[in-house]
């Protein structure tokens, strides 16, 4: 019996043990994510150098005191250039987050809500945006809307609607029974009140979460469909771009890649530390979408 | 059963008509203004664009244009570019083994490393560790595919020459040649998905192991490694398959990025330079080759699960 008792029993009771290790992670990922809202705010006004003015160093040379994180072929200060990028790489993530979650969330109380034809058709509809590769469809949309950083966004935002709309109507369905709801109804409340004061409020927990854990893949995805040539306009830097254009350098010039994955990383690592601790935080079951 | 089969293969052609749609109507979306001036130059006759509409059939509205392209695919015929007068079935059939090859080398990596690392994490959920084996799995998963490929491509064209050699070369010419260049791609495809795998994987087994008949398994003195790897893995393992499913569509993007690095003659990079070329046909017929790959990648994972979990039947 003892070798039962013994056994690492998971989940639940033994969360609370956890919550020193995530705190520091979360102050880590918070204060990682801060430092990049900084730059993206600042970018511009505290680079050394303008970073899409051509020349300001020599081409190609490595780190140096003038120039930290070295020049690109076109004699470009990559310091700069990669303080520069955070906002790109912050406003993607935050368009694309919102665009999904406004329409993803709005799709999903409507289907929970009003049930019938409407959950029929909507939720159909959910599912087929669901079962499309999400590359392919990011493509394609760009493709027809043309390439650029609210576009890109805007694709990235729409592969991401299914998952919003699948929870919010699973939030919203769960919730649909509770007595305040018919309480709400014998009042006379309509139902856009009903769905504005008493389910949004109550399902935004999930919903936060799910926030989280796709800041960081639609930065993941914003940065490699730059990389592909479909984000930012030439000139202006970003981390997937940048990347890219370095390839052809990658075996003589390896810092020129190094720099740009490093930030672009380090921000998507910061997301991602987010998500899993918003998901142990609020998550009673802590296990639905592992990471996806 | 039955039942359940014929569902999900609706669905599945649903999905793929929907698709088909919207990949056509893109397609058509590539080529800014008439279709038929852009082909015939900027110099040809009236009489010369006319010829060329109705060549194309772009004198017919644009749904009549859909249903005879959706017709023609149906019956494997997938259409000649305009562009390059190829057909584009010969294009694809060249292109599809690169692809087929790096993806399924991509997710026997995934799973290779994701389910052991999973079943690990399982075992020693909650404790102090747990983090340990999460941290450096979250880290990794924040390595995308253009970092990860990049770093290996360095670091094999000037340590590991003999490992990887940047020229394809077919399976059918030369087996070990051919492995030679897609072993480095397809761990750049499958060490980033391996995460999502092993993290699935715990979850999973973490509500498996604290079921009942675990308990019981344990106090009847079953050795441990029995129930984790042929009891609890066997039970946990539906939410993972239906996961791999969901990755052939994350493999689909990888492989973009991936035949892009180590410029490899495949599907993602073939759409990518019709897009460049503006080549509308050959575009839409890529696209709805992968797409329809990618949806029977997932009906085949479906298929498998009731042979996993019968329960999954009464649903």
């Amino acid at each position: 019996m003892s070798t039962v008792t013994r056994r690492r029993r998971p989940s639940r009771d033994v969360r609370p043990r956890r919550r020193p290790v995530q705190g520091v992670v979360a102050k880590i990922a918070i204060f990682l994510i801060l430092f990049y809202a900084v730059l993206a705010v600042l970018g511009p006004h505290i680079t050394p150098f303008p970073p899409d003015q051509v020349g300001v160093g020599p081409r190609l040379s490595p780190p140096s005191a003038d120039h930290w994180f070295g020049t690109d072929a076109l004699g470009r200060d990559q310091l700069s250039r990669v303080v520069a990028a955070a906002q790109p790489a912050l406003l993607s993530a935050v368009y694309a987050v919102t665009f999904a979650l406004v329409i993803g969330t709005v799709i999903g109380i409507a289907a929970g809500f009003l049930g019938g034809l409407w959950d029929g058709t909507l939720s159909r509809v959910v599912d087929l945006l669901f079962a499309i590769p999400e590359y392919l469809l990011a493509i394609l949309v760009i493709t027809v809307m043309g390439s650029g950083l609210v576009n890109a966004s805007l694709a990235i935002g729409l592969v991401c609607i299914p998952r919003f709309a699948r929870i919010a109507r699973a939030s919203t369905i769960a919730i649909m029974e509770r007595n305040y709801i018919d309480a709400a109804r014998l009042c006379g409340r309509g139902r856009i009140w009903i769905m504005r004061r008493h389910i949004l409020p109550n399902i935004a927990s999930p919903l936060v979460i799910m926030t989280a854990i796709n800041l960081s893949t639609a930065e993941g995805a914003y940065a490699a469909l730059s990389f592909l040539g479909f984000g930012v306009r030439p000139p202006a830097a970003d981390y997937g771009s940048m990347i890219s254009s370095s390839q052809q350098y990658l075996l003589t010039d390896p810092w020129l890649v190094v720099f740009p994955s490093i930030a672009f990383v380090v921000l998507v690592l910061a997301f991602n530390l987010l998500g899993d601790v918003m998901r142990d935080r609020l998550d009673p079951r802590s296990r639905t979408s592992a990471g996806a | 059963m039955l039942l359940y089969l014929s569902r999900k293969l609706a669905g599945a052609l649903a999905v793929l008509l929907l698709l088909s749609a919207l990949i056509f109507f893109a397609g058509r979306g590539l080529v800014p203004g008439n279709l038929a001036t852009v082909l015939a130059g900027p110099k040809a006759s009236p009489e010369t664009i006319k010829a060329i509409e109705r060549d194309l059939g772009l004198d017919q509205p644009i749904y009549q244009q859909y249903l005879d392209w959706l017709s023609g695919v149906l019956r494997g015929d997938l259409g000649t570019s305009p562009f390059s007068g190829q057909p584009n079935l010969d294009v694809i059939a060249q292109q599809v083994p690169v692809s087929l090859e790096l993806s399924l080398m991509g997710l026997f990596f995934a799973v290779l490393i994701g389910i052991p690392i999973g079943v690990i994490a399982a075992n020693r959920a909650g404790s102090g560790t747990d983090w340990g084996i999460r941290l450096p799995l979250l880290i990794v998963f924040a390595f995308p595919a253009f970092v990860s490929g990049s770093a290996a491509l360095y670091l094999a064209t000037h340590y590991l020459t003999n490992l990887y050699s940047p020229s394809y070369i077919p399976f059918s010419d030369s087996a070990m040649a051919n492995l030679q260049t897609m072993l480095l791609p397809a761990l750049a495809v499958g060490i980033p998905t391996a995460p999502l795998v092993s993290q699935m994987t715990r979850s999973s087994m973490i509500e498996v192991l604290s079921q009942p008949y675990i308990a019981t398994a344990r106090t009847n003195g079953i050795a441990e490694w029995r129930i984790t790897y042929l009891y609890a893995l066997r039970a946990a393992l539906p939410p993972v398959l239906t996961l791999i499913g969901f990755i052939f569509g994350l493999l689909v993007g990888g492989l973009f990025i991936v035949e892009q690095i180590f410029s490899l003659p495949g599907l993602g990079r073939g759409v990518l330079s019709s897009i460049s070329n503006r080549d509308f046909s050959q575009v839409t017929a890529q696209a709805i080759v992968m797409a329809g790959a990618f949806i029977l990648g997932n009906l085949l994972v479906d298929l498998a699960l009731p042979f996993v979990d019968r329960r999954i039947l009464r649903k």
